[in-house]
């Protein structure tokens, strides 16, 4: 059980990578001050099936990134707790499933030092 | 899609076909979602012996097999009839005991990532240890498993597979045998239904083939998709998005006793050493493994069950995991009347009562009828 209250944090150190994007790469939403942007990158989101996703923070280290999602609309989130691991170009959140088509939206906060920052972003799942 | 149906169908088709195609694009597009049929089916990782033909045939005879039950009196077949779409007709299956849930058919098994009612295994392997283990069920142990593979009818099929088995763990030859299983159950697939020929004439723009899909199982669809909202969750080509919701069934076993459903199943197959990121697992990286090791545990899994795939579903009545609903046409009136008050996820709202008309409904029960393969 400790297992799965520890998925979806990611613990970081490395330095700031730079802000390398592709073309699927959405800005992540945010009210707080300051924030620093967020990116995230994927392909479109499939119907109940795992997916990824690559985190981008630019020119900016964390010291952890919790991501999730749910379903506005239908009040529920996913049955399944997304993995985040640090990769070389950012970071990379697994095991996304979105168990019904329709409007998702990504939920993230980031925190470093005594700071925190929340952001989100809507995806629709097909 | 629709302006070049219309423009097709204008000059190649007689009048009475144009008007037989009534889905508008929108509703033709996710239609496309549901298909195409039949998906490629990938071999188990978890499991060696996936798609060996020699597996394949020994499970299927260890399928039909008394001698896995305590006092050879039933085999899988007793339960999963093939003339009965896998399944019993019943509306609760009947081991040792009568049972608490429907049985449920084997088709399309590939497609799920949990299995039975609650998900208490995530493998077609681990789920059938279950019935063989099950006091209520065949009532076996490993060690009466592993000597009906040393002696007897299924010794020599067994040793060309796996080895002699008295020479191993009997629980090693439990999930031997049951990987054999499993191997057969996988190539149980559906085979294509008028709802995928429909498809496939689109997609070939042969609209006079298109054109024969009965208007009753279109309208249904629209409903289906549109109102219904069926497909949040009867969603993909197998028509489930494998996953667990309330559907508003009463979880009362009797007036005393509750079925927990995914609460309790999920407790199982945490605590099974039989599950994807067990030992048990010939997949050295574990990768169907993410799914024990991820999922969460939620308050609203008390009492809810797993969607069921809808191919072939015309065939496996009853209906529901109590088998309460004796025919489609009380499983669409069951969601159009739905209680609310039955209800108890956490929140979610998505099921309400559709007030269809006794045409509607029959209608539904037309595209649900579609669902299920065209005979040879």
């Amino acid at each position: 059980m400790k297992q799965v209250l520890m998925i979806g944090v990611a613990m970081l150190g490395s330095a700031a990578v730079a802000c390398d994007l592709d073309d699927t790469a959405q800005m992540m939403m945010t009210e707080d001050d300051d924030a620093p942007e967020v990116y995230v990158q994927m392909d479109p989101a499939p119907v109940s099936k795992p997916f990824s996703v690559n985190i981008i923070l630019c020119d900016f280290v964390a010291d952890t990134i919790e991501i999730d999602a749910w379903m506005p609309a239908h009040q529920h989130g996913m049955n399944y707790a997304p993995r985040v691991e640090q990769t070389q170009s950012g970071y990379k959140a697994s095991d996304f499933v979105f168990q019904m088509p329709g409007t998702w939206q990504f939920k993230a906060v980031v925190v470093k030092d005594d700071d925190q920052f929340a952001y989100t972003l809507d995806t629709v799942a097909k | 899609m629709i302006r070049a149906l219309g423009v097709c169908l204008a000059f190649v088709l007689p009048v009475t076909a144009q008007a037989d195609v009534i889905l508008t694009q929108a509703e033709i597009d996710l239609a496309f979602a549901h298909g195409p049929w039949a998906p490629e089916i990938a071999a188990d990782p978890s499991n060696r012996v996936s798609g060996d033909p020699d597996a394949i045939a020994f499970g299927e005879t260890l399928f039909h097999s008394v001698d896995l039950s305590q006092d050879g009196s039933m085999s899988c077949a007793s339960c999963h009839d093939p003339e009965l779409g896998f399944s019993d007709g019943l509306k609760r299956a009947v081991g040792r005991v009568q049972l608490d849930r429907n049985t449920q058919s084997l088709w399309n098994l590939s497609q799920h990532r949990w299995f039975g009612w609650a998900g208490s295994t995530d493998s077609i392997w681990a789920h059938s240890i279950r019935p063989l283990l099950h006091p209520d069920e065949m009532g076996q142990s490993p060690q009466i498993v592993q000597h009906a593979m040393t002696h007897g009818p299924l010794a020599d099929g067994y040793a060309d597979i796996f080895g002699t088995a008295k020479d191993q763990d009997a629980t090693e030859v439990l999930v031997n045998a049951a990987k054999a299983l499993a191997a057969y159950q996988e190539t149980l697939v559906t085979g294509a239904t008028p709802f995928d020929a429909f498809l496939n004439a689109i997609e070939a723009k042969d609209w006079r083939a298109a054109a024969q899909y009965p208007e009753a199982a279109q309208r249904g669809w629209q409903i289906f998709a549109g109102r219904g909202k069926c497909t949040f969750c009867h969603v993909g080509p197998a028509f489930t998005n494998q996953e667990f919701h309330d559907a508003g069934v009463p979880y009362f076993i009797t007036d005393t006793r509750v079925d927990q459903g995914r609460f309790q199943g999920l407790q199982d197959v945490l605590a099974s050493p039989f599950n994807l990121a067990g030992d048990y697992s010939d997949d050295p990286d574990k990768i169907g493994a993410w799914a024990v090791e991820t999922v969460r545990p939620l308050h609203s899994d008390f009492g809810i069950f797993r969607v069921p795939s809808l191919r072939n579903v015309a065939l496996t009545a009853p209906y529901m995991h109590d088998g309460s609903l004796p025919d489609l046409t009380s499983v669409v009136q069951h969601y159009n009347t739905i209680n609310l008050e039955r209800l108890h996820a956490d929140g979610e709202a998505i099921l309400e009562p559709l007030g269809l008309t006794p045409k509607e409904v029959a209608d539904v029960v037309a595209f649900l009828e579609s669902l299920t393969e065209i005979p040879d």
